[in-house]
């Protein structure tokens, strides 16, 4: 099984192959896809004349299920976020989503805290009511021989970078601003309409509390973690191709215990970032 | 007199959204009683920024409100929060 790293790459080697103006999107090379390569590729679609998506006989019943949102016993087809929060409360969205997912990856609340807290973080802080982001999606994609679930939520609003030089909080580059918005410090504002958690509750679940692994995307910067002591950050050359966040999740099918205690009191980033 | 007001009718029973939270709370700031009990009777899930919200927003309100009915795979996370607020 590849790395959620590696699976984000896949998209930039397709899209950066894509000839500006084309119908078509060629993704026939390429054996596996992943939903870190399919998301992002969607939000690219979305803004280009793509039409079709070119692809070869491993990937076509696969792609083909995504694209037309079939639902199976390991696939929670893709979600486009509704427009406005007030829509994305009254249809429960976490709530249906994690309803629809085997819950011994990480366990129902978890779950239902990961996509919630994650989704919040949208429309807090680059809602498509202000046209700060124009596509949201989500998806969950269970391997059951791999005993993992990869959760993904991505939208091509303004990014943390973006977010933060709006709201006027100082950042070395888009990697710093990534290590920032782990903190507690991330808040950016004092209505509580606008409050986020920043991720590190998020972070705590997946990594320490079920031993998984996640990958953030947010304008170029990148942090690709695979354990509390094991992360790297990545500048990316991902300008022409790609906007907004991608936050990857892949957990392990152990259920995470009484998972408000690990989410409880802030204890610090350890996620630092190396300055060179 | 002692009104009680139903969440899960008043939102749903998934409680995600931390504008949801101030959005019922300003409503419950409108009934003209003073004391008013927020029953939680078929929610399901509060999320950690809603209960943030909520407590927040209820602290800066002048009437007296109290929860009742709050189910135990949702305690936890509320009275976590609470405690930040008291």
């Amino acid at each position: 099984m590849y790395s959620l790293y590696h699976d984000y790459k896949k998209f930039e080697r397709i899209a950066n192959n894509y000839v500006d103006g084309s119908t078509e999107l060629n993704l026939s090379y390429e054996r596996f896809i992943a939903p870190t390569t399919m998301i992002p590729l969607l939000c690219f679609s979305g803004q280009k004349p793509i039409e079709t998506f070119l692809v070869n006989d491993n990937t076509e019943e696969y792609v083909g299920r995504i694209l037309n949102r079939k639902e199976t016993s390991t696939t929670v087809p893709y979600q486009i976020l509704p427009f406005s929060a007030k829509e994305r409360q009254d249809k429960e969205l976490s709530l249906k989503i994690t309803e629809k997912i085997n819950p011994i990856y990480g366990g129902f609340y978890t779950l239902l805290h990961l996509f919630s807290e994650l989704t919040n973080n949208i429309y807090n802080h680059t809602p498509f009511e202000e046209e700060l982001a124009s596509q949201g999606y989500t998806y969950a994609q269970e391997y059951p021989r791999e005993k993992k679930l990869d959760l993904c939520v991505m939208d091509d609003g303004l990014g943390i970078p973006g977010r933060f030089e709006k709201s006027g909080i100082d950042f070395e580059n888009d990697c710093h601003a990534i290590e920032i918005a782990i903190t507690d410090k991330s808040t950016v504002s004092d209505d509580p309409r606008k409050r986020g958690n920043g991720l590190w509750s998020t972070l705590k679940l997946v990594i320490e509390a079920n031993g998984g692994q996640a990958l953030i995307v947010s304008g170029q910067g990148c942090l690709h973690i695979t354990g509390k002591h094991r992360y790297k950050y990545y500048t990316l050359d991902n300008k022409n191709i790609f906007k907004g966040t991608l936050i990857s999740l892949r957990l392990n099918n152990n259920e995470v215990q009484n998972f408000h205690d690990w989410i409880d009191v802030y204890k610090g980033n350890p996620y630092k970032y190396e300055r060179s | 007199m002692v009104e009680t007001v139903v969440i899960k009718d008043k939102i749903n029973s998934s409680l995600e959204m931390n504008s949801a939270a101030v959005e019922f709370l300003e409503e419950v700031d409108k009934i003209d009683d003073s004391d008013i009990v927020i029953d939680f009777t078929g929610v399901i899930f509060v999320s950690r920024s809603f209960a943030q919200s909520y407590f927040s927003t209820k602290t800066k309100l002048s009437k007296n409100i109290s929860e009742t009915n709050i189910s135990e795979g949702v305690k936890p996370l509320m009275e976590m929060i609470k405690r930040k607020f008291e």
